[in-house]
């Protein structure tokens, strides 16, 4: 009898106790579970507040090349929209060319694009880790390279930044430096043989090799995007570029639909500008019929681009070919502006 | 009756004992010792089911207030727990609340910079920069219906606000660039901005002083 009276205190002690300990224990766990949850949002949204205002600052602010460091987290665009955890924001009035998924380390570069005026300054975001690989022999491939490191040369002279590039004339010269992610560019590569997968990188996994092939000059072309899958490359869309600083937006961007997208926000802000300065032309005919001088009456329809160019409705070479003409022979009246002592267009 | 305190002639331990009148004696359980009574006093002899029961509520007695205690414990470290937590998340709260404060101002300074840095109203010679803060006054006449008319495109840049620049000397004028309002009713805060440009006027090549007003209203 004394035994039994015992027994029972002292388990239902322990019950009791087990059962109350495991509730505190749960109770303090889900608070953690939930404060860790709240961190991570407002790392994510803090992530996202500071890409923003790099952003504008970078789209304001042509020829830079930097090295952004982030809190640790992935980023991720896609067409108009990039993604900080569960946070995503729209970048619809801004043509920004970024590699699919970033880290907390970006390089960052920007370039006007003019057409002739100025349209905007293209921000470029890319990996550090991402190795890119200039195939071919086209003058072309030489002077985008040197665009590319003279970015790095002036603006960071010293500074331990720098686009991973390697440039080949010949794709069997291609070797494998254990790179996780590398994005091949092939220049004039009209001939199939210079075109395809390199053997060292055939058992690389599905979407870590990309390549873009260029046909065109540095003016105006056609380009083929492509993804390895299973040894060799699979087609994932083509385009068109106008001037260099397109180029370059499909040179670092990877993935198709990134660079469609910016490329459509481009051309739609070019539209708005060309209305713009349509305008402006028409003001400057104005004045220079009614107050003169004489020399500067040149200011006419000539002048203006046709904002349906914009539009680009067939993106065939003939197309680009005419709108580039029109472009350089608007240069050509800026110039004869400058040189004539009258108000310039642009 | 579970707190009901037994009276008893014996002390309580001995009420495990069996005890009757007729002298017999009942063996006390291993470890207690027979208490030492005087001889022929009469002993009685109780029911053992009865005497069970007592024990029972005494038994159950001690070992519920021991409960009550543990349960008033844990009761009181819960709501310290609690006072703690509301009191960490309303101080975190104001802290949220003062930087969202700042940032909700900083808004209007980062669209009237956007703004001044656009191409469509920049000063450009032969696409280089004149100044910083130049906006270039034919661009600005052309600008004015054209980017009203674009509103769904500068949303993203310039959301809900109202964009003007006013031209202050030599003489007085006007533009309303953009305007995407809330309703009273759909806003909780409106801030302004004031900054200072210059306009140029590139057929008479002569600079205005003019100053760009962004109010930005925020849900």
């Amino acid at each position: 009898m004394k035994s039994k009276r015992g027994a029972v205190e002292i388990q239902f002690n322990w019950i009791f106790a087990l059962i109350a300990g495991a509730l505190i224990i749960a109770l303090l766990a889900g608070i953690i579970i939930k404060q860790k949850n709240i961190s991570e949002s407002s790392v994510d949204v803090s992530v996202l507040n500071q890409l923003d205002a790099i952003l504008s600052d970078l789209e304001s602010t042509p020829n830079i090349f930097n090295k952004i460091r982030l809190p640790e987290t992935k980023i991720e665009f896609g067409c108009n929209n990039y993604f900080v955890g569960k946070s995503s924001k729209q970048i619809n009035a801004m043509s920004v060319f970024a590699f699919s998924i970033l880290n907390e380390n970006v390089i960052a570069m920007t370039y006007e694009w003019n057409m002739p005026y100025k349209v905007a300054n293209f921000v470029y975001l890319t990996n550090p880790d991402a190795r890119y690989i200039f195939v071919g022999n086209s003058p072309l491939k030489d002077n985008l390279a040197n665009i590319i490191s003279q970015h790095k040369n002036t603006e960071n002279a010293g500074k331990n930044i720098a686009v991973n590039l390697d440039v080949y004339d010949s794709i069997n010269k291609v070797v494998n430096k254990n790179d996780d992610l590398v994005r091949i560019i092939f220049f004039d590569s009209i001939d199939n043989e210079i075109f395809g997968l390199p053997s060292a990188f055939k058992n690389m996994k599905k979407g870590s090799v990309t390549a873009l092939r260029i046909n065109g000059n540095e003016n105006y072309g056609q380009l083929e995007f492509y993804e390895n899958d299973k040894g060799s490359f699979d087609k994932t869309g083509a385009s068109y570029y106008l001037g260099e600083a397109t180029l370059l937006g499909a040179i670092f961007t990877d993935k198709f639909e990134v660079y469609n997208c910016a490329m459509k926000n481009a051309v739609n802000k070019w539209k708005i500008i060309i209305e713009i300065y349509n305008k402006k032309i028409d003001f400057l005919h104005g004045s220079a019929q009614k107050n003169g001088p004489e020399s500067c009456n040149f200011y006419g329809e000539d002048n203006k681009l046709d904002p349906s160019v914009s539009n680009l409705a067939s993106t065939s070479d003939p197309n680009l070919k005419l709108i580039m003409e029109k472009i350089k022979s608007l240069e050509k009246r800026n110039k004869e502006a400058m040189l004539s002592s009258c108000p310039l267009i642009y | 009756m579970p707190f009901n305190i037994l009276k008893t002639n014996f002390p309580l331990h001995y009420e495990q004992w069996k005890i009757c009148n007729d002298n017999t004696k009942v063996k006390p359980k291993k470890g207690k010792t027979m208490p030492k009574y005087k001889t022929n006093k009469p002993r009685i002899c109780k029911n053992y089911a009865v005497r069970k029961q007592r024990n029972f509520y005494m038994l159950k007695n001690k070992s519920q207030i021991h409960t009550m205690e543990t349960i008033v414990i844990l009761a009181i470290f819960f709501g310290l727990l609690m006072l703690g937590f509301v009191f960490y998340s309303r101080i975190f709260k104001s802290s949220v609340d003062i930087e969202e404060e700042k940032s909700s101002q900083l808004i209007a300074v980062k669209i009237a910079q956007r703004a001044i840095s656009m191409p469509e109203l920049q000063c450009t010679e032969d696409n280089v920069i004149k100044s910083n803060n130049c906006v270039d006054y034919l661009k600005l006449k052309s600008a004015k219906n054209i980017l009203n008319e674009n509103k769904a495109y500068y949303y993203d840049k310039f959301g809900f606000s109202t964009i003007t620049i006013k031209k202050i000397y030599p003489k007085t004028e006007e533009w309303q660039i953009y305007n995407r309002i809330l309703e009273s009713k759909d806003y909780t805060r409106k801030y302004s901005e004031f900054v200072p440009i210059i306009i140029l006027n590139p057929i008479e090549n002569k600079n205005y002083f003019g100053i760009i007003h962004v109010t930005v209203f925020l849900k």
